[in-house]
């Protein structure tokens, strides 16, 4: 894999969570491909193989679901959103598609200004960078943070 | 005055509930010894999560870890999980497979049923130190449970006068346990959330069908649930545990422009959701076109069937003002592909992240900020009407909240004011 590749790959996962930092999750949508799948599940789970998920999206349409609830529907914790993420890793695999792996942390600042670790974790993804603009066909999230603080409205 | 006397339910009926109750500490502990060491059983755990010899999982009578086992005969017990010489926590595992438990701090040993069996130096070295000869390790075992199980859902309780589980449950929960564990289950998987409110509020909620309609937008806008519909609430005798339920769709539309087209929400987005099927069930034995059933168990427990994601939710007291929420989602060994992949979509609807449920622990953290330093303020719990506690044909009430509170008042001691 060129340099140039690499490097657009790992601003796809850095763009992505700077929009939802932004809180421009219309924005946010923009980054997977129709037919992705979104799915949040806990370290919990995994390793005791269990098939349960927090967060399901198998098509696209799930995925802006999500973000027509958060903007008109759910009600949940105002905050802002601070993603860190470390240790990316980007790898060619299969049908000429790529493997995007990191490590994150949330922090959720509240409308008072109060900053709290909300969620550590990983990200296993997989991207396809069809007419040079990368999309996520995959993205897994698996949360450390497995005592979720309250609840998860805005994607982690 | 202490902080506990002062805790007054200003009405008989309870229609008003003093929110010291929710942020008073001494009753928070007051609540261990008289509630979760009281004359009830907590909900624990399904017999399917140990299902062999040696198996454990780590479960809670309110903020008392304990853990549930079954013995080398294939009988379930429990103990509370605390090493009986220094009170050490004992088993630090979630959940597994053991032969016996040995305390790390000592190494003192206890077999599956609790007992003591093993003492490192317990004569010491020749001849000198050791424990008094007199110490007799049949009388310190681990503080054991007594555990009882349902069709397959697991209870426990520390008190010798509760009465067995079959009558503490009554015929209406009966009646849904039958139904929903009819045949063997499967676990899915597990969800936890820590919320920072009282605990009694997440029980309050779930005996709160009127917020239902309500709080929960997603559901009402596109027509999970609605206010409108057909539903009822059921309580048994004490009033302690609660049913209720809707029958998804059977409103009439007159009714529902009626009331929702008032709401500021209702029809903002109708119509543009990408995943419609998202809330599209399969009917399933017994259940009669019901989209939601939800049956609350005093203390501690929810059984939950909303379209077709099955789950137990059990909270778990941490301090006076945070709980966990423990989610177990589950399906029946015998699902064909399509509804297992339904009950997995679904479990969108619930959990932490859940459509219809990311609220409720929300709601919660709301109450406890605003009840903070207003112990002797009350709430109002008259929706649905006052004075006797009865089972409503309509999702349009509170009244099982007053059921709650009854009977917790009860077991706790609190003073009721008199009926004017």
């Amino acid at each position: 894999m060129d340099v140039a590749t690499a490097f657009r790959l790992q601003n796809l996962l850095y763009d992505s969570v700077r929009a939802v930092d932004d809180g421009r999750l219309e924005d946010w949508l923009g980054y997977f491909t129709d037919d992705c799948l979104y799915r949040i599940t806990t370290r919990e789970n995994v390793d005791q193989g269990y098939p349960i998920s927090l967060v399901l999206c198998t098509n696209k349409q799930m995925l802006k679901d999500r973000v027509i609830a958060i903007r008109a529907e759910n009600v949940y914790k105002p905050h802002y959103d601070r993603h860190l993420v470390a240790n990316v890793a980007v790898r060619a695999a299969a049908d000429g598609a790529y493997k995007v792996e990191a490590s994150y942390v949330v922090y959720q600042t509240d409308l008072e200004g109060a900053t709290e670790l909300f969620s550590t974790g990983k990200y296993d993804a997989t991207a396809i960078a069809a007419a040079d603009v990368p999309k996520f066909r995959e993205m897994v999230v698996t949360v450390d943070t497995f005592a979720i603080p309250n609840h998860i409205s805005t994607p982690i | 005055m202490t902080e506990l006397e002062r805790l007054t339910f200003p009405s008989a009926d309870f229609s008003r509930v003093p929110y010291g109750v929710f942020t008073d500490p001494a009753n928070f502990e007051r609540e261990q010894e008289r509630v979760f060491r009281g004359p009830v059983w907590c909900y624990v755990g399904l017999e399917v999560e140990v299902p062999n010899p040696g198996d454990f999982l780590v479960s809670y009578l309110g903020a008392t870890q304990i853990v549930l086992v079954r013995d080398g005969d294939g009988k379930l017990g429990g103990f509370v999980n605390r090493c009986a010489h220094r009170g050490t926590q004992l088993v630090r595992a979630t959940k597994g497979n053991a032969r016996d438990f040995t305390c790390v701090y000592h190494q003192w040993s206890y077999d599956l049923n609790g007992n003591l069996t093993g003492i490192p130096f317990r004569r010491g070295l020749h001849g000198v130190a050791g424990m008094p000869a007199d110490f007799d390790m049949s009388q310190h075992g681990l503080r054991r449970l007594r555990v009882e199980s349902y069709r397959g859902v697991v209870f426990a309780t520390l008190s010798p006068a509760t009465e067995p589980l079959v009558d503490y449950l009554d015929t209406p929960m009966r009646a849904v346990f039958d139904r929903i564990f009819a045949r063997p289950i499967e676990i899915l998987g597990y969800s936890r959330q820590r919320i920072p409110a009282n605990w009694k509020l997440y029980l309050e909620n779930l005996r709160d069908p009127y917020h239902a309609g309500l709080l929960h937008q997603f559901s009402t806008v596109y027509g999970l649930f609605r206010a409108t519909e057909k539903g009822g609430t059921i309580m048994d005798k004490k009033r302690r545990h609660e049913i209720h339920f809707s029958v998804h769709g059977s409103d009439r539309a007159a009714d529902t422009a009626d009331h929702y087209t008032k709401t500021t929400f209702y029809d903002r987005t109708q119509g543009t959701l990408g995943y419609p099927e998202i809330f599209s069930f399969i009917d399933e034995p017994g259940r009669g076109g019901k989209a939601s059933d939800f049956m609350s168990i005093f203390p501690n427990a929810v059984f939950q069937q909303l379209a077709n994601s099955l789950a137990t939710r059990q909270v778990r007291p941490r301090k006076v003002d945070e709980y966990d929420l423990y989610w177990t989602y589950f399906g029946y060994a015998d699902d064909p592909p399509a509804i297992r992949a339904k009950r997995l979509e679904q479990a969108n609807l619930v959990g932490p992240a859940g459509f219809s449920s990311m609220e409720d622990g929300e709601v919660g953290a709301l109450v406890q900020r605003g009840v903070a330093w207003e112990g002797d303020a009350h709430s109002i719990v008259m929706m649905g009407g006052v004075g006797p506690i009865e089972d409503q044909p309509t999702t349009l009430t509170e009244m099982p909240i007053r059921g709650f509170w009854r009977f917790y008042s009860e077991l706790m001691g609190l003073t009721v004011e008199e009926p004017r």
